[in-house]
């Protein structure tokens, strides 16, 4: 990329702690990061790292009264995000934040036509009539590239597959040309075919409409294909942020590190798979230093004490490791 | 669609026919209905006679082909009691049924389908475990308890509500109460983890996302798919309304169909109970007929297999 584009999206310190009986979960530890126009932006982790909350808190979506974002701050498009009123919120949803969920399976509802479910939104937040909101519904069919729209309309959920499905998805979130997309996995579920048709349709629509992406995937080869920008999330915390290319290549985390060699690869002949000894800390019961210190092979004093700063140790990549602060 | 609702009419003249035979050989099991009608000191040939004159005399095959032809061309005979048609008798009795059955109906899905929705929503609220409580009571409850206490309480004790009968407003408020609470507890307690299964699923978290309100989000998206599980065990609840309609009317002695069954039962008198069963059962199967229609009609998937 040679010119920066704008910012869509800038989030401060997030922090989203689900309040339960058992205790305290702190599901996001403070994370920062930020998404321009036209840019994909790859949220990787394990599972369970706090990725998919991040992208419910984004919407202010959170299962309640649990879940709750008790700091930080959201900015989209130079709106702080948590300082609107539920009403108003329900109007950047689905207009200028959407969200693909994993399953096509089970996120269309079954009852209702897919014209109806795209109509739907596109009445919500575009005021249209109804003899335009067709037009609009089979436009929004045409840019996922789903053959037949004026056919597919009229059909049901369990009359389309799982590719299909998703990309009905696509159509609902895509329907009202929103600023910012989160991807949740989108493509898990998918057929190794199907999944690699469904991202690089999704190259294809940022082109044309400058959509800024969040995807959200534990899928290091899904970076690769998809992501300009990537941060590696572990225990409700950013580890490291840098560009794709910087990642693969020249990665400081160790955990990072680890992620990247578990990754099985067809150029090399492993007789096991690559695996990182234990376990992710209790949410509940975090260690006072860095998360991933009772794990990492490179393990000093200080890690198992203090939290490590974030450093930026060149342009756009910066990492959180006592390794790199000396 | 047509093609599946013929199939399924079919299917109930079928039943019909079998519920017709099943009745015809049970009442017969139960006991010759002479007993009942003669007279102490009645002498052999009375019995012979009056035998005759009720046709009793016939084989039972006769009989069964006579009962079979009347009901086919709409005679369910004389009562043997009565010494009346059974239809005049069916025509007063079905419109004063309707009278309790239909509003009762309406009432408690109305009330089940309110509190069930609201229950779910508001979950672990007082009121979702003020509807769990009354859910629970309710079943557990026997109703023909519940409606001589509710008897005793309105009629007795406080003089508000008339005991028994037929008559004005007044007289509706306890059969019809207590009726719609036979059905109530159950359907409510379907409509409200039909909900809640539903409001778990990720089509309502997209519906969110999209932006809708919390109104389209339950009443539309999640309603009608909730409404499937209970739809099919609509069948049982039709049921349970014959079941209620019988033990309601005789507590508080209401001239309809549950009555009159019932003292035909007791009476053995022959015809009108097999009248009266093959009415209930036409109502039962035809109620079921519709929740098919309905089903059809909620769940798309169901309609496109049929058709």
């Amino acid at each position: 990329m040679t010119t920066k584009r704008d910012i869509v999206l800038q989030v401060e310190d997030l922090q989203t702690t689900f309040f339960t009986r058992a205790g305290e979960f702190k599901a996001v530890g403070g994370i920062s990061f930020y998404v321009r126009e036209g840019e994909t932006f790859g949220l990787v982790g394990e599972s369970a790292c706090g990725k998919t909350v991040t992208g419910l808190s984004l919407l202010r979506l959170l299962p309640e009264p649990a879940g709750r974002i008790v700091g930080g701050k959201i900015t989209l498009d130079g709106i702080d995000i948590l300082k609107l009123s539920k009403k108003q919120m329900r109007e950047v949803r689905g207009k200028r934040i959407s969200m693909i969920l994993q399953d096509p399976m089970t996120s269309l509802n079954p009852v209702y036509t897919v014209g109806d479910q795209i109509g739907e939104s596109v009445r919500l937040h575009q005021g249209l009539r109804d003899d335009m909101v067709e037009d609009e519904v089979i436009s929004a069919l045409r840019l996922l590239r789903i053959p037949a729209p004026e056919q597919r309309l009229r059909d049901y959920p369990f009359q389309l597959s799982g590719g299909m499905r998703q990309r009905v998805v696509g159509s609902i979130a895509m329907s009202c040309r929103p600023r910012l997309l989160i991807a949740d996995e989108p493509t898990t579920a998918l057929d190794a075919t199907i999944q690699a048709q469904y991202i690089a349709l999704f190259k294809d629509i940022q082109k044309q409409t400058d959509v800024a992406i969040i995807f959200i995937t534990h899928d290091f080869g899904v970076v690769a294909n998809i992501c300009d920008r990537v941060a590696v999330m572990y225990a409700g915390k950013i580890v490291e942020t840098a560009s794709t290319s910087t990642i693969f290549k020249r990665s400081k985390h160790p955990y990072t590190s680890a992620l990247i060699r578990s990754v099985p690869r067809l150029d090399r002949k492993d007789d096991q798979l690559y695996s990182i000894e234990g376990q992710p800390p209790s949410l509940l019961n975090l260690p006072p230093g860095c998360r991933f210190a009772p794990r990492c092979p490179d393990v000093m004093d200080i890690c198992l004490k203090e939290q490590p700063p974030v450093v930026e140790i060149s342009e756009g990549h910066s990492v959180s490791c006592w390794k790199e602060k000396k | 669609m047509t093609r599946f609702i013929l199939i399924r009419l079919v299917q109930t003249v079928i039943a019909l026919i079998g519920i017709a035979v099943l009745i015809f050989v049970l009442v017969r099991a139960s006991g010759n209905p002479i007993d009942l009608l003669r007279s102490a000191t009645s002498t052999p040939e009375e019995i012979e006679n009056l035998q005759r004159q009720l046709g009793l005399d016939k084989s039972n095959w006769e009989q069964f082909r006579i009962f079979m032809f009347g009901l086919v061309q709409g005679d369910f005979g004389e009562s043997l009691l009565k010494r009346r048609p059974v239809s005049t008798m069916l025509g007063e009795a079905i419109p004063n049924s309707l009278k309790l059955t239909v509003p009762a109906f309406v009432i408690s899905m109305l009330v089940a389908t309110a509190l069930g929705v609201f229950a779910a929503t508001r979950r672990d609220s007082f009121l979702d475990n003020g509807v769990k409580f009354v859910a629970i009571l309710g079943q557990a409850v026997p109703g023909f308890w519940l409606a001589i206490m509710a008897m005793m309480l309105f009629s007795v004790i406080w003089g508000i509500l008339p005991t028994a009968g037929m008559g004005g407003p007044a007289h509706y408020v306890l059969p019809v109460g207590t009726m719609a609470f036979f059905l109530l507890p159950g359907m409510m307690r379907l409509v409200r983890s039909g909900m809640l299964d539903v409001l778990d699923s990720e089509y309502i978290k997209l519906a969110r996302i999209k932006g809708l309100s919390e109104r389209i989000i339950v009443w539309k998206h999640a309603f009608r798919n909730a409404m499937i599980a209970p739809l099919t065990t609509a069948g049982m609840i039709m049921a349970g309304l014959v079941m209620g309609a019988v033990i309601t009317e005789n507590i508080f002695n209401w001239p309809g169909m549950g009555r009159l069954v019932l003292e035909a039962t007791y009476a053995r008198d022959f015809p009108v109970v097999q009248a009266c069963t093959l009415m209930i059962g036409v109502m039962v199967l035809g109620m079921n007929l519709l929740v098919d229609i309905a089903y059809a009609y909620v769940d798309p998937q169901i309609r496109y297999q049929k058709s």
